[in-house]
């Protein structure tokens, strides 16, 4: 079972839309009404609290606004729907007993609003190991009068701490570093990729050594008048069937090697 | 007890019904079934990358562009050269604008790259183009992405998707707006026909729209969800075992194209 963040990003508000009812008819799920909880870290501990009800078959669209005053200033907000009661405090990340599915995944509507639009992905997030790596490239950068482009790197974790990490953004052909920024787990970190001085033809390639994050690419025109959202694939994606876990691990090894050497 | 029941009622939907199939030639490489549309309104872009170039190989590569019109027949084949590691977003828009006339207003793509890793095959894995698709409308300033997800299809244009020996549903998890406007995508990506029955039900149960199709391997097909007269939701009936649909939704000129 897995958590629904409220993301956000510059001139948008976060909303997320849950859902109660499976996205198959095969898959065996709970037909019931379940609680809507909200989890958020303050650094040392998971705290839990219930949001409300959601009966069975409807969705119900939650606003960060809606929960701004029950969370510190820069916490992560995750949502989910549960059977179970969830510790109100907790060391680690509560185990959510829900339903689950696989094909396909069992998802929410993650969007973000501005005073003209929204912008969404179906999505959700489980928490990644602590000895996890990013390797990803990015071909979603957009370029006009007035665009904005960031990566929003969403990582959420057992553990309740907010580590601080290196985010390294190289160009992929010339293999030079480009920017350097930091990031937080159980957070979504925001990162402006136009000062990084690419250009169209050039293909970033983003990587962090000591966390695994989710990459949302998240363009804005005119303070929000429009707005795109997606996010890469992790690199196994590139093949399929047979050792693909040889593959991911081939082209981190690679990458994060040929990386290294021309910026040591 | 309880874990084997479950199991047992699992069982017919998933024995010998794999979401995908495997090609049959080790040598064989796989796209996702992408959705171009092009006329007036709408621009199709496609962000290429040179996936044996990420792997280390620094030779020339290339990649067959396949296109399939409106009822899945091939109509138009382009091979390409790959920058290696530059960012290469090909305007589908203008690839096809060098035909005299386009068979139809959208249809599906599939890209195949023409080198495989040795370490890819070596693992007895296979290349595939999941990628990224971007949709401009109306010249808006900003392209809507959405990424690929599924291994569709063999460069034999063998369809790989797999089949389930019952009707299965599909419930997408998105709130319809009874304020906006919708056009869902769906592409059979199976070897034979499907019959598939879109469903817009309110959340209280209530048929808003009905449509009942029957989609050839390769064909897409793009439903329009207008005037809906409260929030809904979408069921997609099929012996597709996964109907994911790309949704394109209008909101006073503005889009949002994303995946189920």
């Amino acid at each position: 079972m897995s958590y629904f963040p409220i993301l956000k990003a510059p001139h948008c508000t976060g909303q997320t839309t849950l859902y109660n009812f499976s996205p198959n008819n095969w898959e065996s799920t709970y037909k019931g009404i379940q609680s809507i909880n909200l989890s958020y870290t303050d650094g040392i501990f998971w705290h839990s609290v219930v949001l409300g009800e959601l009966a069975y078959g409807d969705c119900q669209v939650v606003k960060y606004q809606d929960v701004k005053n029950l969370i510190p200033g820069n916490a992560l907000p995750l949502l989910s729907l549960t059977q179970n009661k969830l510790d109100k405090t907790s060391k680690e990340l509560p185990q959510l007993v829900g339903n689950q599915t696989n094909v396909p995944q069992y998802r929410s509507t993650l969007g973000l609003t501005s005073q003209y639009t929204t912008t969404s992905y179906q999505g959700e997030i489980d928490p990644f190991p602590l000895k996890a790596s990013l390797l990803t490239f990015s071909p979603f950068l957009q370029f006009a009068d007035k665009v904005e482009n960031f990566l929003l790197l969403l990582n959420l974790e057992k553990q309740a701490d907010n580590r601080e990490v290196k985010v390294e953004i190289f160009d992929a052909n010339t293999k030079i570093l480009k920017c350097e920024k930091t990031a937080l787990s159980n957070n979504i970190n925001t990162i402006s990729l136009d000062d990084c001085g690419f250009s169209k033809n050039d293909l970033p390639v983003v990587i962090c050594r000591e966390m695994a994050a989710i990459p949302l690419y998240f363009s804005c025109v005119n303070d929000g008048e429009f707005l795109s959202l997606e996010h890469t694939h992790p690199p196994a994606s590139l093949v399929v069937h047979g050792a693909r876990v040889g593959a991911q691990k081939y082209l981190k090894d690679y990458w994060f090697s040929q990386l290294k050497k021309n910026n040591e | 007890m309880n874990n084997f029941l479950k199991k047992i009622k699992r069982a017919p939907w998933v024995f010998g019904q794999p979401l995908t199939n495997k090609p049959d030639n080790p040598k064989s490489v796989i796209s996702d079934l992408f959705v171009w549309r092009c006329n007036r309104d709408w621009n199709t872009y496609f962000e290429l990358l040179d996936i044996a170039s990420l792997f280390g190989d620094d030779e020339q590569h290339q990649v067959d562009i396949v296109f399939f019109n409106e009822v899945g027949s091939e109509f138009y084949r382009k091979s390409i050269e790959l920058d290696g590691l530059c960012r290469q977003t090909l305007n589908i828009t203008n690839i096809l604008s060098t035909l005299d006339k386009l068979p139809s207003d959208y249809g599906a793509f599939a890209v195949f790259h023409q080198q495989t890793p040795s370490g890819v095959s070596e693992n007895g894995s296979f290349i595939a183009e999941r990628g990224y698709v971007s949709y401009q409308y109306k010249g808006l300033p900003l392209r809507s992405y959405v990424h690929g997800n599924l291994d569709a299809i063999d460069d034999m244009l063998m369809p790989l998707g797999g089949s389930s020996f019952f009707n299965r549903q599909y419930n997408l998890q998105c709130l319809l707006e009874a304020n906006k406007s919708y056009e869902v995508a769906l592409v059979n990506a199976s070897p034979s026909n499907k019959k598939v029955m879109f469903e817009v039900v309110s959340f209280s149960g209530k048929t808003q729209i009905k449509k009942n199709v029957i989609l050839n391997p390769m064909q897409a097909f793009v439903l329009p969800i207008t005037n809906l007269p409260s929030h809904s939701r979408l069921i997609i009936e099929s012996k597709m075992i996964m109907a994911r649909p790309i949704v394109f939704c209008y909101n006073k000129n503005r889009l949002n194209v994303f995946h189920g």
